[in-house]
């Protein structure tokens, strides 16, 4: 397995991250792309609902994330671990709060984020189609599905859900299908496009 | 680069370093702990319970995850799933009865011996030992100690103060210290009961050390999923 192809593997962790930056509402991908090409800046609160077979009700995180075109992003969460992942000028960290306070950390998973980055831009510019990683299908009803090309990915997500919202820009929710037995769901809410967001949302970790 | 007298030098060091299985002292009638068994210092019932979990390798390097442990103290059962933060599951697998099945293992819990090894270490961290203790007394400080002799041919000792201070010890089968497991008492206990951070960690080379945060502890009041289908 060559290192462009370990990377691709190593993404999938932050695949929510990828797809709720899926922005835009679109009938075709042509529309999809001109509504994303206006779209420099989205703050929202999410709740992540993971589902198991296992478990009786599903496990609930929240948070918010903050975006700012070209390549800035805070993916925080806030419940039930807090931490903190950033990505501004090329570099990426996590934070995450330990019994002594929050610690940067370092893994495997961070150094693939370059790979990530670039399939971000070409999302948010519309432009799904044309990844790499993901071949995606726009359906009825504000419905984007994105499977993986490779059949080694696939055993790891099965498919990604997007479901827009009706104001232009905006998604409803988020579905990753990883087994039939295992699939998060993510909503969000208090979504604000292109509002100024102070860069230092992007750097500092308070 | 390390010079070869000294990598020799090293190597010789070495299993003094380490840890050995020591002597119990023989104890007097009337000062022997009484009981049967430390069970009070593991979940007693069915439980489930999620750890923040911080891995910690030989590198240094340390990653957080999420452990989803639900376990049964009757049936001596488990299910774990062992995500990343953003929630996607890298490990799931469950064992009954000294049956392991693993459902999912992504990279790198893929690894020959990983999801034994996790196992190993879950029922080591929930579940007293299966068989009696073969030996108890106190150490030289007074600890009551339970040691356990183990299928593998190594050795698990139990040494309890009170229901915040314990230290489990596992040895290989030549006695060299393998696992340490405690709960950080200054951390205190859930409302349940459970220890809220417990510390395990591998000794040896390649040794790592995981740091787990009680999050959430819920009992169970059904069972079927634990079981065997």
């Amino acid at each position: 397995m060559n290192n462009l192809h370990k990377k691709r593997n190593t993404t999938y962790l932050l695949l929510p991250l990828i797809a709720v930056l899926c922005i835009g509402w679109a009938g075709s991908w042509d529309e999809l792309k001109s509504t994303a090409g206006t779209v420099t800046s989205v703050k929202a609160a999410f709740r992540q609902e993971k589902h198991l077979k296992i478990l009786a009700r599903p496990l609930i995180s929240e948070g918010v994330f903050y975006y700012q075109a070209p390549r800035s992003l805070r993916w925080e969460y806030t419940h039930p671990v807090q931490s903190i992942l950033l990505m501004h000028d090329g570099s990426v960290k996590r934070y995450v709060q330990t019994a002594s306070g929050m610690e940067m950390e370092r893994s495997a998973g961070l150094d693939a984020m370059q790979v990530v980055l670039d399939e971000i831009t070409r999302w948010l510019q519309g432009r799904f189609d044309e990844s790499e990683m993901f071949a995606a299908q726009l359906e009825d009803a504000g419905r984007i599905v994105l499977t993986p090309k490779e059949e080694g990915f696939k055993a790891i997500i099965q498919r990604i859900e997007i479901h827009l919202a009706e104001e232009p820009g905006m998604i409803r929710d988020v579905f990753i299908f990883e087994s039939p037995e295992a699939y998060t769901h993510m909503l969000f809410s208090d979504t604000a496009l292109n509002a100024p967001i102070d860069a230092s949302i992007f750097r500092a970790v308070p | 680069m390390i010079h070869l007298s000294r990598l020799m030098l090293l190597l010789m060091c070495l299993p003094i370093a380490c840890s050995h299985l020591p002597d119990i002292p023989s104890t007097p009638p009337d000062a022997a702990p009484t009981g049967s068994c430390p069970a009070s210092i593991f979940p007693q019932g069915d439980w489930q319970l999620l750890h923040a979990i911080e891995a910690a390798g030989p590198g240094g390097g340390k990653q957080t995850l999420l452990g989803l442990s639900q376990i049964s103290s009757h049936t001596r059962s488990a299910h774990c799933v062992m995500m990343t933060l953003e929630g996607m599951v890298l490990f799931q697998a469950s064992f009954d009865d000294g049956t392991l099945s693993v459902q999912r293992a992504v990279a790198p819990f893929d690894r020959p011996g990983m999801a034994e090894g996790i196992v190993d270490d879950l029922r080591m961290i929930f579940f007293i030992p299966d068989r009696p203790y073969i030996q108890t007394g106190r150490l030289p400080d007074g600890t009551r100690v339970y040691r356990y002799q183990l299928l593998d041919g190594g050795t698990q000792d139990i040494e309890t103060q009170d229901q915040t201070h314990w230290v489990i010890h596992r040895y290989d089968r030549r006695h060299r210290l393998v696992r340490t497991v405690r709960p950080e008492p200054d951390q205190g206990r859930s409302e349940q009961g459970m220890p809220n951070q417990i510390l395990l960690e591998a000794h040896g080379l390649v040794g790592y050390q995981l740091r787990m945060s009680l999050v959430e502890a819920q009992p169970l009041t059904y069972q079927p999923k634990l079981k065997k289908g």
